[in-house]
């Protein structure tokens, strides 16, 4: 009976934690020293994961919970400190404000609500770091980071949906 | 009782209330984090090192699988151009011949000269091989994180090489690991000259792959092709270290594409000039403390030998890249 408990008990904390721990090792992925598109990763990967599990899993990624792994990307990146808090907390945002219509829409309208988020965080993020480095920078790697984002949402949204199956059997 | 209710009524719609209002006020946080970040960046430098020195041996462990999946993939196409490069290298291994003879002379030659002039040693370089773990780059910075720090002996400042050119400098140096700020990032400045022309100027990244040059003379001519090296000024790195190659002369801009594959690096020599430099006020802070732990005249003439960086052992002599002016 007592096992059963703690099992369960070890169950909902797997399932509470699952999204961030993912989060968090696409952030050390995309760190890791290749370029497999000709231009640095950054912490891109990481907004894929916060968009999906708002969506389907909202209890495991609250907002404080995306601004926490967006400070982790600031951390471990070199970008302005604070920015990729910002950008997560819009990801989560948007993802959030839409969840009632996006968690039944189909895959493609899901893609293309990302795409148009990454887009909305392209330009944000483009000026605000214009703003903190007092120059406007190249915005052809920040480009990058966000076509490769959503070029890589289906692949990655394969592997949350099966992490999903095994941890909520939905 | 009917305290204890309040209580907890007070508490669930304080909960309410911060729920309905997280995002605004995370969203204030955030900006606020980022002006913290804008206005203290030496606390930020020194958290920034904290962390990756915590969880440098997970980021090395995580890239390791990532990293012999590239060398596989470079080991498959290496394969089938193998014959080509046995051609390339035995023409470029006949002209390193001849290069080292010409090099062996011009060494004898210059301490015979320097002997007759009487002059002071420059200061022995030393470096320490370093495997690259992270790409801390962004659409917004360009950087890597290196295995090797304090206990290692890398030092701020240090200019940072491959085989065959400048990376970057060594930024921020943890116990165990090290920042390096790549040629190309938007705020890196590096004084340099063209090795045709002679002209001065200075390289400045713009996180593109290929950063420009500022401040050349008017009258300056300058081809696609042109090598440039550093120029020593501001003290921080010596004269003719290479750094890249002009490859774009448009709209007033001098484009430079660095010698160094910026993209792919795997090991990284942080290297000692014994140059104080100038690049930062806690630089001189580091600098200083250097120069009160050990004497003044060892600091110059031979810094301390770093203990083996890690993988890679500390490279003999003869290996050393010729940059002793």
């Amino acid at each position: 009976m007592i096992g059963l408990t703690i099992r369960h008990q070890l169950g909902e904390w797997l399932r509470l934690a699952a999204p961030t721990l993912v989060s968090l090792l696409l952030l050390l992925i995309s760190i890791a020293p290749w370029r497999p598109f000709d231009a640095p990763l950054g912490g891109s990967l990481v907004a894929a994961s916060i968009f999906y599990w708002t969506i389907y899993q909202p209890e495991a990624m609250a907002p404080w919970v995306a601004a926490l792994i967006g400070l982790a990307s600031d951390i471990l990146g070199l970008s302005p400190i604070g920015l990729s808090m910002l950008i997560a907390l819009i990801v989560c945002g948007s993802a959030q404000f839409w969840r009632q219509q996006l968690a039944d829409a189909s895959f493609f309208v899901v893609w293309l609500s990302f795409a148009a988020t990454s887009l909305a965080t392209f330009f944000i993020a483009w000026a605000l770091a214009a703003m903190v480095l007092e120059q406007w920078p190249d915005p052809w790697p920040i480009a990058i980071q966000s076509i490769v984002n959503v070029a890589l949402y289906p692949v990655l949204t394969l592997l949350f949906g099966r992490l999903q199956r095994a941890l909520w059997n939905e | 009782m009917r305290q204890r209710s309040s209580a907890i009524g007070a508490t669930s719609s304080l909960k309410v209330w911060f729920q309905r209002f997280s995002f605004v006020l995370l969203t204030i946080a955030a900006f606020g984090v980022l002006l913290i970040g804008k206005a203290d960046t030496v606390m930020l430098s020194r958290l920034r090192i904290w962390v990756a020195d915590s969880v440098g041996p997970l980021i090395h462990v995580v890239s390791a699988p990532v990293e012999t999946a590239r060398d596989t993939a470079s080991d498959v196409q290496s394969y089938f151009s193998l014959k080509q490069q046995v051609e390339t290298l035995t023409r470029e291994n006949q002209a390193l011949q001849d290069y080292e003879q010409q090099a062996r002379n011009l060494k004898a030659e210059n301490e015979s000269l320097r002997a007759l002039l009487k002059m002071t040693p420059s200061p022995r370089v030393t470096f320490i091989s370093a495997p690259v773990i992270a790409d801390a780059s962004s659409g917004f910075v360009r950087g890597v994180i290196a295995l090797a720090g304090k206990e290692n002996g890398v030092v701020k400042g240090q200019a940072a090489m491959v085989g065959n050119g400048l990376v970057g400098r060594v930024q921020d140096v943890g116990e165990r690991v090290s920042r390096v700020m790549l040629l190309t990032d938007i705020n890196s400045r590096l004084p340099i000259l063209i090795e045709r022309t002679r002209d001065q100027a200075v390289l400045a990244g713009n996180n593109s792959d290929f950063p420009d040059i500022n401040y050349l003379p008017r009258d300056a001519d300058i081809k696609i092709g042109d090598h440039v090296v550093t120029s020593g000024v501001g003290g921080a790195f010596p004269p003719g270290l290479p750094v890249g190659e002009v490859v774009d002369v448009s709209d007033g801009k001098v484009y430079v594409q660095p010698f160094a594959d910026l993209g792919r690096l795997e090991f990284i020599r942080m290297v000692d000039y014994g140059l104080p430099g100038v690049l930062s006020e806690d630089l001189g802070v580091d600098a200083a403390k250097q120069q009160t732990a050990r004497p003044p005249s060892a600091a110059v003439q031979a810094p301390m030998p770093p203990k083996p960086a890690t993988t890679q052992p500390k490279l003999k002599p003869a290996e050393r890249p010729a940059v002793e002016q």
